[in-house]
């Protein structure tokens, strides 16, 4: 028995651009396959084989979404970037943001 | 193994079960009922009784019978929690047994009295059947989904066990022998995502004997939670 949860999200937000709620979409697949990707592990570009989940479409299952309404004090006008190079501190001061985003979710179950 | 449940109930198969030598008022009053005597009386009765057993850790609730938890941190993330399973015959008694495949920071067992106690990766023994001989046994698990969904599996394996384990299938044993299952949780995560997959497990552990009824330990909890972050992307 094999279970994988691909989980992506988009963000609602205000008029001043500040986060007010998040949906994740969960797409559920009954199998998968790891194996050796290719992934450039370091600045330096260094490319390494990668245990990596391996997903096909014919897999998939079911798809869900949920939406977390954020309060105002835990609310961002930070985004993840989408492009090089990255802002690091701008991404892990939002990675804190959507970690309590996710946990505040989860303990609201 | 019972007399059947259905129509027409025979004569034979009444005395085969509660013996009397023929006589059905015999048969009926091993069977504990009064007369007058009819055959439909004997419809699905049994003349065994469940295999003795004894638990040790939290069954048969919403609670965790063990939990294991591992987080990661890099650029690149990739983790497995992972559990293995074993049904074990090793007379006088078949041992239902857990153990860490590789070491998590947290991993725990509930015993029955409450509390908690540290798994590691020596197997620990969750319940028992008190007997020997048994001739087969049967693991049968599903995975329970999360709101937030997991990632991860339960595969019979011979890493663990003698045999592996086929999910809700009698496998027969000799002493000393085990069937086997390893459980998995695992995460990935790059480009400063974070991914929590919690992976839960029931499990039924089942043993078989003649002039027993099939009898099960009860159902155990298993959770598993794999937490990867990724702090750079390249």
């Amino acid at each position: 028995m094999k279970f994988y949860t691909d989980t992506t999200y988009t963000i609602e937000r205000n008029g001043a651009g500040e986060s007010t709620s998040i949906t994740w979409t969960f797409k559920d697949y009954n199998n998968y396959e790891i194996q050796k990707v290719e992934k450039v592990v370091d600045a330096e570009g260094t490319k390494e084989m990668i245990d990596w989940p391996v997903l096909s479409e014919d897999d998939l299952v079911a798809t869900r979404s949920a939406t977390y309404n954020i309060p105002e004090a835990d609310r961002t006008t930070l985004a993840h970037g989408e492009t090089h190079p990255h802002n690091h501190n701008n991404e892990i001061a939002f990675q804190e943001k959507y970690k309590k985003w996710w946990n505040d979710w989860e303990l609201s179950l | 193994m019972g007399v059947p449940n259905s129509n027409p109930t025979y004569l034979s198969a009444v005395t085969s079960e509660f013996g009397g030598g023929g006589s059905m008022r015999a048969a009926a009053a091993a069977a504990g009922l009064s007369a007058p005597d009819g055959l439909a009386e004997f419809k699905g009765l049994s003349a065994t009784t469940d295999i003795s057993t004894t638990n040790y850790v939290v069954i048969n609730s919403s609670n965790n019978s063990t939990y294991s938890t591992r987080d990661m941190v890099a650029g690149i993330a990739f983790l497995q929690v992972q559990l293995d399973l074993r049904l074990r015959r090793q007379d006088n008694y078949v041992y239902y047994e857990v153990k860490e495949t590789n070491s998590a920071p947290i991993s725990l067992y509930y015993p029955v009295g409450g509390g908690s106690s540290s798994l590691s990766t020596s197997y620990v023994t969750m319940g028992r059947f008190d007997l020997g001989g048994v001739t087969a046994i049967k693991m049968n698990w599903s995975e329970t989904s999360t709101p937030a969904g997991s990632s991860g599996n339960i595969i019979g394996s011979t890493a663990v066990g003698t045999y592996a384990a086929s999910d809700n299938s009698w496998q027969t044993i000799s002493n000393g022998q085990s069937i086997g299952a390893r459980m998995t949780a695992f995460a990935t995560a790059e480009c400063y995502q974070t991914t929590t997959s919690t992976c839960t497990v029931t499990m039924d552990v089942s043993a078989r004997k003649t002039g027993y009824n099939d009898t099960t330990l009860g159902t155990y909890r298993h959770k598993l939670r794999a937490y990867a972050e990724s702090n750079a992307c390249f």
